[in-house]
């Protein structure tokens, strides 16, 4: 018996994650099933509709695997949250995946429960790159960031910014066109937007926690998933969970990195990274985002401190010794 | 009677759009007079541009909006256009009323999900989805209105 | 044949049916989009799919854009701005041989600065100018077909709501493109004109000159031109100069003309309603359109045609410059026949990769904008072509009494001129690029 199941996401098929973790995620699946599951990859929302709309098509059935951002639909998937709230991360996405499927498996696994997550992760340290120096946390008055996900954009509300939400394919056009002065987002995502090219400066934060991440799902059909032969659901269940978070997580890892080495070789880019001191500044002056969050899962019945509790307990954990 | 209704919903749906434009415009003047837009500007552009269009349908077809080709059936009598005409009116109105339906269950889980607007806003937009519902079924049933007088020969 | 392609030709050839039918164009996409959609997956998934994708799809920021452009163009003409245009045009160009249709030209395309739409330019200018260039005894077929050509220039000069599709279809900056389009846009502009000059040579009777006016008349014209002016200067200036987003040049542009008409007591309420609901027509006729491919296209892209199609011709090793000839034939050859908003909307997904998968001497997006600006020319060509022109279509709804075919006559010279400019424009990348290298 053979099964052909359908993969949708947002991002066009020159992206890093297509090419890195995507295709050969989906390759890995083919071969391991024999050939028996097929695999189509739909690149930049080619089967219609909106990001915002990526989970209820994996929900309903019109793909039958989604990636997708939870910040793309604000509120609908509040726990995963706690990843997102500043200098709650670490610096790398090998940890964040690690706490973030965990916690999912732990705590929150209920809120996705109409479809078959996958695998649940997030990216590496989020940098600050915009057309003026930030030196420190004053220099962020007034600048305009696009921000990725909601509880971003109030960390940078909180540190005087003006912050703007839209998605990634939009920001080059945004900053032609002076609407935006910069952008968060990690280096991954740099070369894809060309942003080494429109923002000379770029600004870090030093260790971990850092400032803040963004997290993802690979999500399934549920009915697609029950259906599946035993052999070829364990095939799925073999690249599910750490195993494909751990996965998705190196694309950030390895290609972090590499960018960063290309951006800070060029004459007219530089890179600063705010010391201890400095950060801790920034995470005092956002402590009132994560507050209002805390206090926001307490209207909704979730035990938000206990769940940042355990995120901190398992980044501290698995962040030992990883720089 | 339901033709001027659907004028009248078109007419909202310019002034909401009129609307989002001066939003538009006093943004772009905040941003350039404080460095601050109006908060949240971006989404409910979006929202009003949406409701605006969505306003427009049911106008559309009442003024019978819309591009066919007539070259290849011009030599049919006219009863034969009308007939065909007639039919592909009703189809539209099946299609409106069916994405109405479509869009009203949308409505309902847009508001059972809690899902709201990306942005600092993050507004809900479950009621926008049942506005748009019933601009489709209003555009149907306006369709729907128009049969016996192409099926008369009328156009 | 691979099955990818039969069910993708399939789906086109029962569209082509439907349309030949009589069935509107959104209507037919629909109904084929969905059938195919249901046949590659089922009918639950097209059921889920309709609940929220037409919500989405309208509420849609950068396609904000498009209604806001067509009210601006109406509000424009309900407030009396086109008739400016032409007056002023007209105390310019007037006296000269054919004064009263070089004055057509002049307007359309400083109208086109303020309006995205050509259907909207011809109507306008159909009402504002016909009466005139027929009192004085313009050639009716030679007025209505200048009329029709210089209704193209409402989409070659940009705004652009053809752009904006183009753009958003194929993920390309709009802002670019309008500046890739500004120097093709004037090109038409001179063009026309000189095809004027020239028929003007050959037969002076087919269009007298305008009554002579005095220097007071003409300071009078002017200066009421001067707010349209200065609004087209805002629009296209903040946006080339990098001030607006596209989509605020258009809020600010619809809201200046607002302030215009309402400062001069030219735009009263029953104005303001006419020109709301003349734009909501054209808005319901766009967006269902748009409806309608979105679905056929996601259908299209569920059987992997347009992938499959792209990659097979760069493996073939085409001659780039024999492929693009191919696809602006098959453009030529469609526009003739169909609608033009839908014709893009069907074929970029199937022709874009092609076009970008070739290797021209340029970064892709350099190709992507080029491209843009050729498929907007032969857009252009296909709104004035017969059988079906739907500038000609408009014209000829409004001047009842002018045989068609004598409307085709008279637009025949300006496609000979369109085709002209289409082979510089391929010819010469440089005439859509150079503006936007010098701006970015
Ligand atoms: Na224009
Ligand atoms: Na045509």
């Amino acid at each position: 018996q053979e099964v052909t199941l359908r993969l949708h996401h947002f991002l066009p098929a020159v992206s890093n994650v297509h090419r890195h973790f995507l295709q050969p995620w989906a390759q890995k699946v083919q071969q391991e099933s024999n050939n028996r599951i097929r695999i189509q990859i739909f690149p930049a929302m080619q089967l219609g509709g909106a990001p915002p709309q990526l989970y209820d098509q994996a929900r309903d059935g019109v793909a039958d695997i989604i990636w997708t951002l939870p910040g793309n639909t604000p509120g609908r998937f509040p726990s995963i949250e706690v990843i997102e709230l500043p200098f709650v991360a670490h610096k790398r996405a090998s940890v964040n995946a690690r706490v973030v499927q965990q916690l999912h498996d732990e705590v929150f696994a209920s809120e996705f429960q109409d479809t078959r997550i996958l695998c649940a992760w997030a990216h590496d340290a989020g940098v600050i790159h915009a057309r003026r120096a930030v030196n420190r946390m004053e220099d962020m008055a007034g600048l305009k960031l696009r921000f990725p996900t909601r509880q971003a954009g109030e960390a940078l509300r909180a540190l005087g910014a003006a912050p703007i939400g839209m998605p990634i394919p939009q920001v080059p056009e945004a900053l032609a066109q002076g609407v935006i002065d910069g952008a968060v987002v990690p280096w991954e995502v740099v070369p894809a937007i060309r942003l080494h090219e429109t923002l000379r400066n770029h600004t870090q934060f030093a260790g971990s926690p850092t400032f803040y991440t963004a997290s993802f799902v690979l999500a399934m059909n549920r009915a697609k998933y029950d259906a599946l032969p035993a052999d070829l659901r364990a095939v799925v269940d073999a690249n599910s969970g750490q195993a494909a978070a751990t996965m998705a997580a190196r694309v950030w890892d390895e290609q972090g990195p590499s960018v960063e080495t290309m951006v800070r070789r060029r004459p007219n880019n530089s890179i600063v990274e705010l010391d201890e001191a400095e950060t801790r500044r920034w995470a005092t002056a956002t402590q009132p985002v994560i507050d209002a969050w805390v206090r926001a899962m307490g209207e909704r019945n979730i035990q938000g401190g206990a769940l940042l509790e355990r995120a901190r307990a398992l980044i501290a954990q698995y962040g030992q010794g990883v720089a | 009677m339901v033709a001027r209704l659907a004028g009248g919903v078109a007419l909202l749906g310019g002034l909401v759009l009129l609307a989002a434009a001066l939003l538009t415009v006093v943004s772009v003047l905040l941003r350039w007079l404080t460095g601050q837009p109006v908060r949240g500007d971006f989404e409910l552009v979006s929202i009003g541009a949406g409701l605006a269009v969505l306003c427009t349908l049911a106008h559309g077809s009442a003024t019978r909006a819309n591009i066919l080709v007539d070259t290849f059936t011009q030599w049919l009598p006219r009863r034969a256009t009308g007939a065909l005409d007639a039919f592909w009116t009703l189809a539209w109105a099946v299609v409106l009323l069916v994405i109405a339906e479509r869009m009203a269950q949308g409505a309902y889980e847009t508001w059972a999900n809690n899902m709201r607007t990306i942005g600092l806003l993050a507004l809900p937009f479950w009621w926008a989805v049942g506005v748009g519902a019933l601009c489709f079924a209003l555009a149907g049933v306006i369709s729907l209105v128009w049969l016996p007088r192409l099926f008369r020969g009328e156009r | 044949m691979a099955p990818e392609f039969a069910l993708a030709a399939t789906g086109f050839a029962a569209l082509m049916g439907l349309i030949v039918l009589r069935a509107p164009i959104a209507l037919a996409l629909l109904l084929v989009g969905a059938a195919g959609y249901v046949h590659v997956l089922d009918a639950a998934a097209l059921m889920n799919y309709l609940k929220t994708t037409p919500y989405h799809l309208f509420a849609n920021y950068t396609l904000s854009i498009i209604p806001v452009f067509i009210l601006m163009g109406a509000l424009a003409e309900r407030g009396g701005l086109a008739r400016d245009l032409f007056a002023a045009a007209n105390a310019l160009l007037g006296r000269r041989p054919g004064g009263l249709a070089m004055s057509v030209i002049g307007a359309s395309a400083a109208f086109g600065a303020v309006c995205g739409s050509s259907v909207a330019t011809t109507a306008t200018f159909g009402r504002a100018a016909l009466p005139e260039l027929l009192r004085h005894g313009t050639a009716p077929g030679f007025a209505t077909g200048t009329i029709a050509a210089g209704g193209t220039l409402g989409i070659l000069i940009p705004p652009s709501v053809i752009l904006v599709v183009y753009a958003i279809s194929t993920e390309q900056n709009v802002a670019k493109l309008f500046m890739a389009a500004l120097i093709p846009g004037l090109l038409a502009t001179l063009s026309y004109l000189a095809v004027i000059w020239l028929r003007m040579r050959l037969n002076p009777g087919l269009g007298p000159p305008a009554p002579p006016l005095d220097a007071a008349e003409r300071r009078a014209a002017f200066r009421r031109v001067v707010p349209v002016l200065g609004i087209a200067v805002l629009v296209v200036g903040g946006l080339y100069g990098g001030v607006f987003t596209p989509t605020e040049s258009a809020a600010v542009g619809c809201i200046a003309v607002l302030a215009v008409g309402l400062a001069r007591r030219s735009l009263p309420v029953r104005e303001i309603r006419a020109a709301i609901l003349a734009a909501a027509e054209t808005t319901a006729m766009i967006f269902a359109i748009l409806l309608g491919a979105e679905i056929f296209n996601a259908f299209l892209a569920l059987t992997q045609a347009p992938d499959l199609l792209g990659l097979w011709v760069s493996e073939q090793g085409f001659a780039p410059y024999a492929v693009l000839a191919v696809l602006l034939l098959a453009y030529l050859v469609l526009g003739a026949v169909m609608d033009e908003l839908a014709m893009i909307l069907l074929t970029l997904p199937i022709f874009f990769p092609v076009v970008t998968a070739l290797d021209f001497g340029m970064t892709t997006e350099e190709t992507a904008i080029w491209f843009g600006i050729l498929v907007l020319v032969v857009v252009g060509i296909g709104l004035t072509s017969p059988p079906i022109g739907l500038n000609v279509f408009v014209i000829s709804a409004i001047a009842r009494n002018v045989p068609i075919l004598d409307t085709y006559r008279g637009v025949l010279p300006y496609v000979g001129a369109d085709l002209v400019r289409l082979l510089l424009c391929v010819a010469f990348p440089g005439l859509s690029l150079w503006l936007v290298r010098l701006l970015t």
